[in-house]
């Protein structure tokens, strides 16, 4: 069976931020909630100093912890292998959150609008989510389930996203993975996440 | 009222309406207008992508972009007419708005120009940013009777564009990213999401990093185009014309790295120069001469038998001695711009600036050539490109002459792998550079694209230089005869017309699109010249600081509700330069505007309808679209026009340009674009196929700045320096840098982020809220180092002061900013406007802390200077 995952070069990507915003559009998220995102580090010394950009999402963990604490079963594998969370099932206990090793779940108490007292045409996919859940990246299932790129990649200009089959050793991803030696990200934490990067 | 719904003649030729589809056009969150498709379901926009069939996108896209779709629900948009009630006008004065109907605010608007019209046309105004439909400012001021129609604040560049339109024939430039190997960016973010063409752009310098292509980031700040170089040199702002003659004189005196063939053939490096500063010329016919090493002897310049230019040396013809203008050119930078004297100018160290020469010069591999579609071309893949970090000084044309030699001499210009002009030869042969006066590059885009005007997109025409006459135009261009383009210049000939010698009082200013009380450096200055004016007819989708100044606002169409005049992407400045297709693209309306919304376009047509204007109206759209050539298409002399209508009339306009047709597929995802084909290669790479010369030398100036100088003192405006009309390119230093630094220690200086434009992106609450958690983006930057001398920590709350303003801000420390500059991230920040609920308070007004007087004016290009010298220190410190 396929297995769906993405590559990030971190070498091509500006910070732009484009991909935040797709995820943003894609998804409806509510105030100060972003499925994914792109960090921003700097080290070193002037004159030399380095700035980093780092794109973090749900990295749909191949042993997600999240998962294995999930009591009610919200958290789940899907058909397609993905990491999903249930609405209807989650009892906002935020176990997930604090077993999962990524910056990737964020927990949704009350539901908040962008114009405080005017939901706008986009708010009403916020509201197909409940309040008291823990929310995160679904790797645009629908739009997967469709044939398409999740929101993110298929926005990011640099191209520095790649999406495809990790098991087929052809795919780009593959490729990608083998010959810039793909990394993932905290591997002593044994998840064996769907996201790689490449530098 | 009065016009045909947009929606209905969406689609241009068929006119159903789906529940659920993806409708063609084009963005304007920012000025580069790339494909888009916006899904409309049920009568609302739900989604925003990159058209993936339009190379202006390919599918691609910008935060920016899809962030428009929440403006157009913003609960907070005008949608009603607006009329002021208190008098006193001010920067936090409340204007006092009551809502009034469309009707009446028709007649207030109308009766108010036509008393204007009537007294002196001339004291109209029109201040406008809408790209696309510089048109409709052009035609209707043309029908009213004003020069006034190219006055906005967007201070992009004079210096800038005027340079790229002398040297490459176009207004804008972009580095050959198909093939570049050594890219140079001075104070500009070309392929990070801020420049040009940005989708592409980011594209193709994406490309250029996987092939392994260097980039070098010479800024102030270590943005995010100097996060992603393979090296950052930081500079202190309003030096790099000093460094790029440091360079030069590397390049030329210590390394002998230059493309003599192209110097020779392409510019007017071997042009013989007397002991005047002019060229010697051929008695008789006029001509400047060259001399030719084989015959020994001086030929004119277009002679087509000279066996080798010189370049170098001096020579005597008809008992006069002269010298080439290269030798001038090549003992100038070596007399004045000594590696240690840059060195101290630019605090770049001397062995940097000679290893960045070296390389520089070394990557453009100067002798190779490669094949294009069978013809042989030279091979140059080393550029260096720059923007408004370079060009917002006072030593605008200068510096960015200077930084345009390090290309020149490499001949890379127009080349593959150099640096490109937007198109300066047009589809199908429709415009062309070409060798003008003396031999030197022209253009007739002007005469070509818009007939009857001397302006394209706002920007004049910059050679031959133009008269010089006692001024007429607000923004002064009778006395500015070879810059392109003049923004901000407006505000102090408006503030004081006296001053200026303009012969009337500028009264009434029809204002859109630009926000020049944020975007014109001297925020008080604007404040005071919007004072002056009687009445000002404002359009917006929000108050915004200058529509505070308005005295009526009507509510302005979202720009996925409206069409605009047709291409948004004109190829004379906005398509991808080198090769590729020629395609137009639409803007045509997604959804209805609100009930009592309209696009400013149609409204500007009613007015000039209701002045009786309708004929003459008609008749200077046709000369400022160029329909006036194709009988079956030019607007008929009395009829009232919708704005989709003269929009499909100009799509068919250039479809019969390119021999193409427009069906009912065309503009819809069958056939987003109107595609015309690829470029041939003439097209593409111009210079090296063309005879027109590329200056090393300025010598029109000389005579230019005599003529100045005899308008201006005639007209007894004898405080108009002309100090900068000088053939050879120089560095001066911006008046900030003549003041003691004792007090005001530090430089202000700013750089952009992708996710902000102009001034409209910092209310938009998604923008917003991936900015404010960024850790540089709104913050002021300091240097560890001067942090630390300071005893300024991160996340101090600092006040930062200017001989001009204070401004009140949060500290990052950063490694990434120069240690003599105080930073900002992220474009227009700091706004007041009380309708702006999410940019309120955010961020600093930069532009409030500059001076804005005439000092810091450059009279050769029109630049206002951005330098201001600045202090910081802890709240309450
Ligand atoms: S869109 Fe692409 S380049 Fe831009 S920040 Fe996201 S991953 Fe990086
Ligand atoms: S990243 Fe976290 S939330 Fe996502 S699958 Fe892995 S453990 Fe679960
Ligand atoms: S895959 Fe979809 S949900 Fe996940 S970060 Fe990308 S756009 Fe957001």
């Amino acid at each position: 069976m396929a297995r769906y995952g993405m590559v990030i070069d971190l070498k091509l990507c500006i910070g732009c931020n484009a991909c935040t915003m797709a995820c943003k559009a894609e998804h409806g998220t509510q105030p100060g909630v972003f499925f994914g995102r792109v960090l921003e580090k700097e080290w070193g010394k002037y004159p030399k100093p380095t700035r980093l950009f780092m794109p973090v999402l749900c990295y749909h963990c191949s042993d997600p912890l999240c998962v294995a604490v999930c009591p009610t079963g919200a958290s789940h594998v899907s058909e397609e292998g993905l990491v999903l969370i249930d609405y209807d099932k989650c009892a906002g206990c935020r176990a997930c959150i604090a077993n999962c090793p990524y910056p990737s779940r964020t927990y949704v108490s009350k539901r908040r609008y962008y114009f405080p007292d005017t939901p706008i045409p986009y708010d009403k996919r916020e509201l197909l989510r409940h309040e008291g859940v823990v929310q995160k990246c679904d790797f645009c299932v629908e739009r997967l389930r469709q044939g398409e790129q999740p929101a993110c990649v298929e926005t990011c200009p640099t191209s520095c996203r790649v999406f495809g089959d990790l098991e087929d050793p052809e795919s780009e991803v593959s490729v990608l993975i083998r010959e810039r030696e793909g990394f993932q990200l905290y591997p002593e934490k044994r998840t064996d996440p769907s996201v790689y990067y490449v530098r | 009222m009065g016009e045909v719904s947009p929606v209905d003649e969406r689609r241009l030729h068929t006119g159903a309406q789906p529940d659920d589809e993806w409708v063609v056009t084009s963005c304007n969150a920012c000025f580069n207008i790339c494909a888009i498709r916006v899904r409309r379901k049920d009568g609302k926009v739900v989604d925003v992508k990159g058209d993936p069939d339009v190379a202006s996108s390919k599918g691609k896209l910008c935060g920016k972009s899809k962030a428009r779709i929440v403006d157009l629900y913003n609960p907070n948009r005008v949608l009603r007419p607006l009329k002021r009630t208190n008098p006193e006008k001010g920067i936090g004065v409340d204007p006092g708005w009551v809502e009034i109907g469309w009707d009446e605010a028709m007649d207030l608007v109308v009766d108010r120009l036509r008393k204007v019209l009537e007294e002196d046309p001339r004291k109209l105004v029109i201040n406008t940013f809408d790209l696309c439909n510089f048109h409709i400012a052009q035609a209707f001021a043309a029908a009213f009777g004003t020069p006034n129609d190219q006055f906005y604040t967007v201070t992009c560049g004079n210096g800038l564009h005027t340079i790229f339109y002398l040297t490459l024939g176009a207004i804008n430039s972009e580095i050959d990213l198909d093939c570049c190997q050594h890219m140079i960016l001075c104070g500009s973010q070309l392929g990070h999401g801020v420049n040009n063409n940005p989708l592409e752009g980011i594209a193709g310098m994406a490309d250029a990093r996987r092939r392994g292509a260097k980039l070098v980031v010479i800024d102030p700040i270590c943005g995010h185009a100097g996060a992603k170089a393979d090296e950052w040199v930081p500079i202190l702002p309003g030096t790099d014309g000093a460094l790029a003659l440091g360079m030069l004189n590397v390049l030329l005196n210590d390394l002998g790295i230059y493309d003599a063939d192209f110097l020779k053939h392409k510019t007017n490096a071997p042009y013989l120069v007397g002991a005047d500063g002019r060229y010697v010329r051929e008695e008789g016919t006029g001509k400047p001469q060259v001399w030719d090493a084989g015959a020994g002897a001086p030929r004119p310049h277009d002679a087509h038998d000279v066996v080798d230019y010189a370049l170098e040396g001096t020579f005597e013809v008809g008992g006069v001695e002269c010298r080439t203008a290269f030798d001038i050119l090549k003992e100038h930078v070596r007399e004045n711009f000594s590696l240690e004297k840059v060195s101290e100018i630019t605090t770049v160290p001397a062995e940097t600036i000679h290893r960045l020469a070296k390389e520089f010069g070394e990557a453009a591999r100067i002798g190779e050539t490669v094949e294009i579609d069978g013809v042989t071309l030279p091979f140059r893949p080393a550029a260096i490109e720059w923007k408004r970090g370079i060009s917002h000084h006072k030593n605008s044309w200068h510096s960015c002459f200077s930084l345009m030699l390090l290309n020149t001499v490499l001949g890379n210009l127009n080349a593959p792998g150099g640096i490109l002009g937007t198109n300066p030869n047009g589809p199908f042969g429709y415009w062309n550079m070409f060798a003008g006066r003396d031999g030197m590059l022209t253009t007739d885009q002007h005469s070509k694209l818009f007939i009857g005007f001397d302006s394209f997109a706002c920007f004049i025409s910059p050679y031959p230089p133009r008269e010089v006459k006692p001024p007429e135009n607000v923004n002064l261009r009778e006395l500015f005869p070879v810059t392109g383009f003049l923004p901000t210049i407006p505000v102090f000939s408006i503030a004081d017309p006296e001053k200026f010698r303009i012969p009337y009082e500028p009264e009434v200013m029809i204002t859109c699109r630009t926000n020049p009380m944020i975007s014109n450096p001297g925020t008080g200055a604007v404040a005071e010249m919007l004072k002056k004016l009687d009445f000002i007819i404002g359009f917006g989708i929000k108050i915004d600081e200058t529509l505070e100044f308005a005295d009526i606002v009507l509510p302005e169409a979202h720009d996925f509700e409206r069409y605009w005049f047709f291409p948004p992407n004109a190829p004379a400045g906005f398509q991808k330069p080198g090769q590729g297709d020629w395609y137009y693209q639409i803007v045509q309306p997604v959804v209805e505007p609100p009930p009592e919304v309209r696009s400013w376009i149609d409204v500007m047509m009613e007015v000039a309808e209701r002045l009786g204007l309708q004929e003459k109206f008609n008749d200077t759209m046709n000369m400022a679209t160029g329909l006036l050539f194709l009988d079956h298409l030019k607007l008929e002399p009395e009829k009232r026009y919708t704005t989709g209508e003269i929009c499909l009339r100009l799509a068919e306009m250039f479809a019969f340009i390119g021999e193409r047709e427009i069906t009912s597929d065309t503009f819809t995802e069958k056939e987003p674009a109107l595609n015309l084909g690829p470029k041939s290669v003439e097209e593409a790479y111009a210079n090296p196929l063309n005879d027109a010369r590329a200056p090393v030398y300025m010598e029109h100036l000389i005579d230019v700045g005599e003529q100045v100088k005899e308008v201006t003192r005639e007209l007894g405006m004898d405080f108009w320096d002309v100090s900068s009309y000088n053939p050879l390119p120089n560095w001066t230093p911006c008046p900030a840098f003549e003041e003691d630094g004792e007090e005001y220690d530090l430089f202000l200086t700013s750089s952009r982020l992708a996710l902000h434009t102009h001034s409209i992106s910092a209310d938009n609450p998604w923008v917003n809220d991936i900015c404010v958690r960024n850790p540089l983006d709104y913050n002021i930057l300091l240097n560890s180092e001067t942090a630390a001398r300071k005893g300024i920590e991160d996340g101090d709350t600092v006040c930062v002061e200017s001989r001009t303003g204070k401004v009140k801000g949060t500290v990052r420390v950063t490694e990434c900013v120069h240690p003599g500059v105080v930073g900002t991230l992220g474009g227009h920040l700091g706004q007041w406007a009380a309708h702006k609920e999410i940019a309120r308070g955010k961020g600093i007004c930069h532009n409030s802390l500059i001076a804005f007087d005439w000092d810091m004016v450059e009279t050769v290009s029109g630049q206002s200077d951005s330098c201001a010298r600045v202090r910081i220190y802890k709240e309450g410190g």
